[in-house]
């Protein structure tokens, strides 16, 4: 069947027109056609990256939840042995967030007059979104912005902060220095998402003919994306693997980046008794049941002041939170496939390096924004 | 060769090599802190330290024991041998030497120690269940354990006289300087005993499945010359070169090398991203603890009670209930209980006996443990031709990434997903998660069996509930990047590392802790699937600890010090 349009992130209700609705399907449509052509490029090659509102998702089809860990593996490699440097650096500093936190989940630490952590968020929406809200009901986006940000500071918030000269700014104060409203790090974006996704569909062969399956290889045979991620290579190793099963795929809707799993697992309160649930899914949906992924888009944790303690008392083994790593640490983020036509495929194999005969068409709505999101690129 | 040397005289035997023992004894030891007794327990150290079995030592043994009987077909009589080896808390670390010293183990897992740590795990919460550390019998915040002596041997008899003889030992603890011997310097808080099980179960573990049969081969040299690995190498390296550097190097089908440096300090360590080379320098070697913490390693003890009749009842039950599903009509409790493990009985994996136990694959040693998950299976690999085995003729395995041959969750896939890419991007990660297990049985095995009632029904409710399981131990340089991974990252949690499919039904904890229960999904060759609900942990943690294993010297140069 076909899909009739692509959604908001986790059928947000944010959009009241149709004249949205539409607008946001489109944005999002535009990115499924440059995955489509990108693949189509290729010689002999039909697309086994598909477009679900122009094809068919045929019967039998499954999802397939794709997901890693929220903390950057970049930066834990850097420190094996000591979690507290990454912790560090991940987001103290200047730039950060933008520089480090590039697994598409970025966060913001709120901290008290102690220097204690009293509230994390935790973000995935996309620039995207936000900018297209500015394009068309800036009072949703200023309103979004004071749920979103440091709740002290929240009746500071304005338009012209947000939209200086009438344009989006998405590294506004507010989304960086006063709360984390949505991924701003450069790699972090919406048509990366969607083009990684389609590129890895691209089916390469060594020399000797036999197919290429190691993602980081894939990555750097023109995938794209920065193999020493987590995200990058778990995305291109499973989307490939599906191509060579000579699947159809394509992004489950609504398309987005998702929160799919956090815990609290040896998080305890000051009297070392286990932590009550301090997290709040403040946008998305939750998962719709026991063993299943959430579509979490903004979390935050914060504990209630009848607890009589912050964030900054509560322990992981004998320390404290002292970093918002700490608790991304115990977050999954992801995004869903979806697979159908197994084995009805039979593209050729090509070699590294090869590229796409045709250009391909720039998303127009996106060019609209002002600016073309980049893809997965490595990190600088 | 140009693998690492390995300093076997200074590692102690049961890391690389282990102890392979039928019989073994776990004393627990409380050490009292103040001077005086500090001073005897140092004096005790240095007296003891030469008594340690070294990693030479029960090699060399190992491989003798391993010729005689492959020569003999039989275990050779007679030739047993009794080994020692020591181990200490972070607690008693300090104790020790200092705080600051132990503060350069980075490892936070072994500095908090076990039962601060048993949340992360999720060992139940709730105070008043068995598996609250407060109930543990060894290793709760009010016994913990500061040293543990692994004594094992071939023969109970000699095991008994050895262990009478350290504990006369412990009370003969003397100050060299003033000749008093504070008597509780050094105190058993806990004595275990543990068992290889009777046949038919040798080899098995409480709930009928044989055990230990997939460890990770270690590169290192235990000798230069002539060179002789601690893993041998079984693969005939001209018919079958291994010359694909995105997979691991096998030492046998199905046993991948791994770096030294992720079981002992002092090593080069895996690479999270590389099969076969070390990280970069400075991350190439592993040593994130003192100077002497050299040619150590960490040891995770776990006390695991296995509650035998409520694995049977579930498995008797689930399976009558599934029968009359879709896809899974003709579901027995032995079928049921071997895909929640990922291996029957005998050890046969799934991957490659898909519909019923296969004996004789269990005891073919090269195939049994020669599978993966993901991608059709390569054809056997070639091995030395002075290696005697039979020719591996079984079906190989084939894809299975939805998890129909194998569940997702089933126990051995989910703490070797082998050939999966896990959350992390890669299946080369894994190899830095691996540990080295050294387990042994406990209690006497449970009347009955796993398809029929008859049998518990004529059994006394003491045997029925009589304490049984498996002491587990493991080595690793990181506890928290390796057994505490494992169970928090992987059997803990509802995806990973397979992006789906439920807990570990075997291991994976967090029956009780916030009313969860613990969910498995199997899957039908006829695509259907069945989400069973586990209710109830049929394995609870009943005491533990971590612990460091320390070089010989370290333990009489360092720990044993004379202190003027």
């Amino acid at each position: 069947m076909l899909l009739p349009r692509f959604d908001p992130p986790a059928f947000l209700e944010d959009f009241t027109t149709v004249d949205q609705r539409k607008g946001w399907s489109k944005l999002v449509s535009d990115f499924f056609d440059e995955g489509v052509a990108f693949n189509d490029g290729f010689e002999g090659v039909t697309s086994q990256f598909y477009h679900p509102v122009n094809t068919d998702t045929t019967e039998p089809s499954a999802e397939a939840l794709i997901d890693w860990p929220a903390f950057p593996k970049l930066v834990k490699d850097e420190f094996p042995d000591e979690a507290e440097k990454a912790w560090r650096k991940a987001e103290i500093g200047p730039q950060a967030r933008e520089r480090f936190m590039d697994e598409y989940l970025e966060w913001h630490v709120v901290r008290n007059q102690q220097n204690k952590i009293t509230r994390v968020s935790f973000t995935c929406e996309t620039t995207q979104y936000f900018g297209f809200l500015a394009r068309t009901d800036k009072a949703k986006l200023l309103q979004l912005y004071k749920d979103l940000v440091n709740p002290a500071v929240k009746d500071q918030v304005k338009l012209e902060d947000l939209m200086p000269n009438n344009q989006y700014r998405p590294n506004n104060k507010w989304n960086t220095q006063h709360g984390a409203v949505h991924l701003i790090q450069v790699n972090n974006n919406l048509r990366a998402e969607v083009l990684i996704a389609a590129q890895s569909c691209i089916l390469r062969q060594n020399e000797n003919g036999s197919p290429i399956t190691d993602a980081p290889t894939l990555i750097d045979c023109g995938v794209g994306g920065e193999a020493g991620r987590a995200s990058d290579p778990k995305i291109v190793a499973d989307v490939n693997s599906l191509a060579r099963d000579q699947s159809s795929i394509t992004l489950r809707n609504p398309v987005a980046l998702y929160i799919t799993r956090w815990d609290s697992d040896g998080l305890r309160k000051p009297d070392n008794s286990p932590v009550a649930n301090y997290w709040k899914l403040v946008r998305g949906k939750p998962a719709p049941g026991p063993n299943k992924p959430a579509m979490g888009l903004h979390l935050v944790y914060e504990v209630p002041a009848s607890e009589g303690f912050v964030v900054g008392d509560i322990k992981s083994g004998n320390r404290t939170i002292d970093f918002g790593g700490q608790l991304a640490e115990h977050i999954n983020v992801g995004l869903f496939g979806v697979v159908c036509r197994e084995g009805q495929s039979n593209n050729p194999l090509f070699r590294c390096g090869e590229q796409p005969a045709s250009h391909l068409p720039l998303p127009a709505a996106a060019a609209l924004a002002g600016e073309l999101p980049p893809l997965r690129g490595r990190r600088k | 060769m140009d693998e690492e040397l390995l300093n076997a005289d200074e590692i102690q035997g049961n890391i690389l090599a282990g102890f392979n023992k039928d019989h073994q004894v776990f004393l627990f030891l409380r050490m009292q802190r103040d001077p005086a007794s500090i001073t005897a327990i140092r004096a005790w150290l240095r007296a003891i330290s030469p008594q340690i079995s070294s990693l030479s030592e029960v090699h060399r043994f190992n491989e003798l024991f391993r010729e005689m009987r492959a020569r003999l077909a039989h275990d050779p009589m007679g030739f047993a041998a009794t080994w020692l080896n020591i181990a200490f808390s972070a607690s008693a670390l300090e104790a020790l030497t200092s705080a600051g010293e132990v503060a350069q183990f980075s490892d936070s897992f072994f500095r908090d120690g076990l039962a601060t740590r048993a949340g992360d795990l999720r060992d139940p919460a709730d105070p008043t269940h068995e598996g609250h550390p407060n109930n543990w019998v060894v290793g709760g915040p009010k016994n913990e354990a500061d040293i543990l002596l692994i004594v094992a041997s071939d023969r109970p008899n000699a095991l008994a006289e050895r262990v009478t003889q350290l504990k006369a030992m412990l009370s003969q603890t003397v100050d060299p300087v003033t000749g008093v011997a504070p008597g509780n310097a050094l105190t058993v808080i806990w004595e275990q005993a543990g068992e290889t099980l009777p046949q038919p179960l040798t080899g098995h573990e409480h709930f009928g499945f044989k055990d230990g049969i997939s460890q990770p081969g270690v590169r290192g040299l235990v000798r230069r010359e002539p060179p002789e690995p601690v893993t041998k190498r079984l693969i005939d390296p001209e018919k079958f070169p291994q010359t694909d550097p995105l997979l691991p190097e096998f030492a046998q089908p199905g046993q991948p090398l791994v770096w030294p440096g992720q079981f002992v300090f002092g090593y080069k360590r895996q690479n999270r991203n590389d099969a076969r080379n070390p990280p970069a320098a400075p991350n190439d070697i592993m040593m994130s603890c003192p100077e002497w913490g050299r040619n150590g390693s960490y040891l995770v003890l776990r006390r695991l009670r296995q509650d035998v009749p409520a694995f049977r009842t579930f498995m008797r039950a689930e399976a009558e209930r599934l029968r009359s599903k879709p896809g899974f009509s003709g579901m027995t409790a032995e079928r049921l209980a071997s895909l929640l493990t990922g291996r029957w009985p005998s050890g046969a994996p799934l991957m490659r006996a898909a519909t019923q136990d296969d004996p004789k694959l269990a005891r073919n040693r090269f195939a049994n443990n020669f599978f993966q998950y993901v991608e059709n299976s390569p054809g056997p690999f070639a091995l030395k031709p002075d290696v005697a085995h039979d020719a591996d003729d079984f079906a190989l395995s084939r894809r299975d990434k939805k998890g129909v041959t194998c569940p997702l969750a089933a126990h051995v896939r989910k703490v070797n997903p082998r050939d999966t890419v896990t959350e992390q991007g890669r299946s080369q990660d894994t190899l830095t998660r691996m540990i080295l297990r050294r387990g042994i049985p406990f209690g006497p095995t449970c009347p009955g069996e796993l398809e029929t009632t008859a049998l518990e029904m004529s059994s006394s409710e003491t045997e029925l509930k009589a304490q049984r399981g498996l002491i587990f131990l493991c080595y690793q340089t990181s506890i928290e990047n390796q057994f505490a991974f494992l169970q928090r990252n992987w059997a803990n949690h509802e995806s990973n590392p397979s992006s789906g499919g439920g807990e570990d039904p075997l291991i994976g904890a967090g029956a009780e802790a916030n009313g969860r229960h613990r969910f498995v999904e199997i899957r039908s060759v006829e695509n259907t699937a069945e989400t069973l609900n586990l209710p109830a942990d049929w394995v609870v943690a009943t005491g533990g600890g971590f612990f460091f294993s320390p070089s010989i010297s370290a333990i009489h140069d360092v720990l044993g010090r004379t202190v003027s």
